[in-house]
Formats: structure tokens, sequence, C-alpha cells
């Protein structure tokens, strides 16, 4: 009985010791937290730059929405710098330092500018809550997250010379560790957030109905284009546009599990043109990029490389198609055949 | 493309290494583990749908996530919205020339902002949010008002105190805004005071789409405010 019970122990530590060598020693999803944040960055400039007009009316001092109400409205422990004073100045310095550390970020990212890019954006999110969207809601989780990772090791200036001084690190150490732990969560979050999503329209009559598209469509804050509205005036796109967007949704969870990288990359592209429709015909332009950079986490760095593989193979094609010499006059087709595959020189 | 592709070959496959790990190492990942897998369950059971199980768990998720992780995923669902919200305003003011007092008629001013996202497609304004945000307040004190019309006379007037009290500051920025949006549309006059009125008009229902005529659509009252003295100094 001892010795079952030992070595039930020795596996069970054993099986504990390998995943913490395995969160320990190599770093993962580099490319998808990468675009992360990419996309965090650029959203965050386009959403100071959206009302940049505007941006007293919105979030300053004499703004609409008073310093007061809004402190008043400030969730418990939260916090926002353009509370901190009513000076105009101070309001332009902290708008404008928003704008510049999220183009930092967006450019060369690594821990420091993201906590400070984290600061920067619960502030001004804290700042008018009515204007958020939900994808606001999630970067703010996110940027949390992403404190933890590695988010410059591509897509930013010495990414290259950074991912070999990580190949030459050969012990496990703690950041590491934080890195994996902190990509996982970021998936996870994206992962709960599309099963709830899914979960929430497939228990709505609307979206059961397949009439879901239609009304949204009609909203006249969200129609943005007429043949939007039109197409969804169809039964069948009407539906077919619901029960898509519930079937990817749910899948999403199931397919970051798969052992198979296809059902991966399908969803997360068919996730991808999801929110580009959002962004063209509903303009939620930040809500979608934040959403198209959460989905990126969802893939694999291998995925990525064979998609870049892939993507490779199909342009050598094209090109080779396009240059391919014409039959000349002085060259007999057969000659031609014969020349590319070696076959005169045997 | 080029990058990705090259750094896979000096990456190579994953390392098999072995050796024990180093205390530190080991201490600060399992601590690191635990976090996270205390994380994850309460972000499961935070979003879960209400059930007699998610009833005993909510207090200690909610006090753990609510600060910082708050969210919410509905994101449309369950029922999107089927109607289209409108926001009449009055303005009551002293006209420049004749010095008289007047009122003006209501002027409906949600559907001109809600609109204004498509002056410029590529980065749309976000103003229409702030009118979203002020008729879902108009919708959840209405609803309250209303049930709080069953309770006994004596009660009745504190609870409705309670309420005002309650969204003091939802209907501040209302004012503040409102007074921004009279001196737009009378720019000329000495505004003394504004009044909002929250109605709602039922979108054309799927099945009646390509009706001819089309059918109205009649407005449904929400909410209408006590006049709200105008506020100078609103940044425009």
């Amino acid at each position: 009985m001892f010795t079952l019970l030992g070595r039930m122990w020795q596996d069970g530590t054993a099986r504990l010791d390998a995943v913490l060598l395995r969160l320990a020693t190599r770093r993962h999803r580099l490319i998808g937290v990468a675009i992360l944040r990419v996309a965090v960055g650029f959203a965050t400039v386009l959403y100071c730059l959206s009302d940049y007009s505007k941006r007293r009316f919105l979030w300053g001092p004499d703004s609409y929405d008073s310093i007061s109400t809004a402190k008043a409205a400030l969730p418990r422990w939260n916090f926002s710098i353009f509370l901190w004073s009513h000076s105009t100045l101070w309001f332009e310095i902290v708008f404008h330092a928003a704008i510049l550390v999220a183009l930092a970020f967006m450019i060369f990212g690594g821990r420091a500018l993201t906590l400070v890019q984290a600061v920067m954006m619960w502030s001004l999110h804290n700042r008018n809550q009515d204007i958020l969207e939900g994808g606001d809601n999630l970067a703010q989780i996110l940027i949390l997250f992403m404190v933890f990772t590695v988010s410059n090791a591509y897509f930013a200036p010495g990414a290259k010379q950074r991912r070999a001084r990580m190949r030459e690190q050969e012990q496990p150490t703690v950041p590491t560790v934080l890195h994996n732990l902190a990509a996982f969560l970021i998936v996870f979050q994206t992962a709960v957030l599309y099963f709830a999503a899914g979960y929430w329209k497939i228990t709505g009559k609307m979206w059961q109905d397949g009439v879901a598209m239609y009304y949204i469509s009609r909203i006249t804050g969200f129609e943005m284009s007429s043949a939007y509205a039109h197409l969804m005036n169809n039964a069948f796109v009407g539906t077919a546009v619901c029960y898509f967007t519930i079937f990817i949704e749910l899948a999403l969870p199931f397919a970051i599990l798969s052992a198979r990288p296809w059902v991966r990359k399908a969803n997360t592209v068919a996730l991808e043109c999801l929110h580009l429709g959002i962004m063209a015909f509903m303009g939620l332009i930040c809500f979608g990029l934040l959403m198209i950079g959460a989905d990126c986490t969802c893939l694999r760095d291998d995925d990525y490389r064979s998609l870049a593989r892939r993507f490779r193979s199909v342009k050598g094609r094209l090109s080779q198609r396009r240059w391919a010499p014409l039959p000349t006059g002085g060259m007999t087709p057969v000659a031609m055949v014969a020349g590319q595959d070696g076959a005169a020189n045997a | 493309m080029r990058v990705l592709a090259r750094s896979r070959e000096s990456e190579g496959a994953p390392r098999t290494a072995s050796g024990p790990l180093p205390l530190r190492v080991r201490i600060s990942a399992l601590t690191a583990l635990a976090a996270a897998a205390v994380y994850c369950l309460c972000c499961l059971a935070y979003n879960a749908p209400d059930s007699p199980a998610k009833d005993r768990v909510k207090g200690p998720v909610t006090a753990l996530m609510n600060p910082v992780f708050w969210q919410d995923w509905q994101l449309f669902g369950p029922t999107p919205g089927n109607s289209d919200d409108l926001i009449y305003l009055r303005v009551r003011m002293t006209l420049p020339g004749s010095g008289q007092t007047v009122e003006s008629s209501p002027v409906e001013i949600e559907q001109a902002i809600d609109r204004s996202p498509r002056d410029f497609r590529l980065n749309p304004t976000k103003l229409p949010g702030v009118l979203l945000a002020f008729d879902a307040d108009a919708n959840r004190y209405a609803g309250i008002a209303n049930k709080l019309q069953k309770l006994p006379a004596a009660e009745r007037e504190a609870a409705r105190k309670r309420l005002d009290e309650q969204f003091k500051p939802n209907f501040e920025e209302m004012q503040r805004f409102f007074s921004v949006q009279a001196k737009t549309l009378y720019p000329g006059a000495r505004i003394g005071a504004v009044q909002a009125t929250f109605k709602t008009r039922p979108i054309v229902p799927f099945s009646a789409r390509y009706a001819v005529p089309k059918p109205s659509q009649h407005e449904h009252g929400v909410l209408a405010t006590s006049w709200l003295t105008y506020i100078p100094g609103v940044a425009e």
C-alpha cells in the first residue's frame, strides 16, 4: 500500500516537474502576444484620435462628465490620473502622453512600456466610462497580463537580437514562467469571452430565429452601411450570419484545445472575418481591432510559422507562374519541357 | 513573414531539459500556477449563468473579480435592441431681442448624433456612446421608479428620494450634456433651463420588412426629466 502511494506520489511530482519545466524553459505564443501588443497600441491611438477635436468635452476638466461625477463613478480600487487635477494644462499633458505612450507601446513594447500603457489606458477609460465598447473591457484585463509577457519578441525594433538572447538562455527562469502563464491567461480570458458571448446569443430567441442581425443592422448607432442593412433583409443571409457567429464563438475554446492546427487556424480566421465585418459595417473600429488582437493569441507560434511557409510557397508559385518564359520561335514545347526537368542532360 | 520563417530554424523543437529545477524557480512557478488556477476558476464562476451553484460562490468570486477584472460579455446577447432610442430636448430661454422668456418645442437630438460616425468611417466618433449610456440610465431609473409606485404611499416618498440620490451623478451628467446641446441649438439665446424626454421607437419587425406602405412605428415615452437648470462653462 505504502509502496503504491509512494509510486503515485513520485509519478505525480514527476508530472508536475515536467509541467513546471515546460513552463520555465521556453516562451510560448510570442508572435500572438506581439500582434496583440500592436493591436492594443494602435486601437488606443485611434480611440484618442477619434474625438480629438472634442477631447475637452469628453475627457477634459470642463467635460459634461465632470471630475466629481467621474470620481463618484469609479469602481473600488480604480483610478484615473486625469482626475488628479482640474487644470486644463494637466489634462492636455496627460491626454497627449496617453497617445505617445500608446504609439511607443505599439512600436517598441517591453514590460516597462506595457506597465505605463496599462496605467494610461485604465486612466483614459475610467475618466469617461460612457463611451466604452466591449473591447475596452477586454483590453483592460489583457494589458494587466501583458505586463508579465515578452511582447516585443516580434514586430519590434531589435526583436531578432532579443530572440537570439532568449535562445542563449538555457536555464529555466522565473520570467519565462510568468510569460507563459500570462500568455495562457490571455488565451483563457479570450476563450471565456467567446464562449460566454456565444452562450448568451444561443439562449436568445432572436438569435435562434436568425433575425438578430436584421435588428442590429437597423439600430441607427450601428447602421454604417445601407448595403449591410439591405443584406440582412434576406432571411437566408441573416440566419446564416447569426448561426455562423454563434458557431465560431462557441467553438473557439475547443479549437484552441484541438490537436489539429487547421481547426485553430480556420476558427481564428473566421473570427477575424467576423470582426472585420463589424469594423466595416457597424463602425466599431477600436472594438474590432482589439478583438482581432486577442484572437491572434489563440494561434501557437508554430501555426504562424506554418502560415508563413504556406504564404511563401503560394507567393513563390505565383511569381514562378508570372515569370515563366513564353514559347519562342527557336524553341519547341518539347525542348522546353526537357530543359525544365533536366531530361536533356540525362 | 520571412522573419517568422527564419526564426523557426534557430529556435528548433521544444527542448527536453533534464536535471532538477532550481528551487527558486520551482517555488515561483508553483505560486504563479496556483494564482492562475484561482483566476481561471473565479473567471469561470463569474461568467457562468445564474444557478443555485453560482449563488453559493457568487459573493467571494465577485469580491475578487469586480475591482479589477470586472467583465460583461453579453455583446448583443441574448436579445439585441429592437428599438431606436430618441431624446427630445426642450429649452427655456430668453430671446435676445425682445427679452421675452419662451419654451422651445421638443427637438429630437439623438438620431443626428447616432448618425455622426458616418461622417468619418475610418475612425468614427464615440459620441453616440454617451447617449447610449443616458438611455440605459433613463430606462433603469424608469424601471425602478415604476416598481416604487406599487409601494405603500408612506414608503414611496422616501424610496423615491433614495432613488434620486442614487441617480444624482447620472442626471448631473445629462444636465451638463443637454446644456451644451441647447447652446448649440440656440446660440444667441440666454438659456435658463433644459428638459429632456426619453422615448423609444420599435424597429419595423422582420416579418413586416417588405410591407407596403411601411408600417408606422409609434413612439413610447420612457422618462421625462424635470426642468434642469442650464449649466454654463461646459466645454463644447
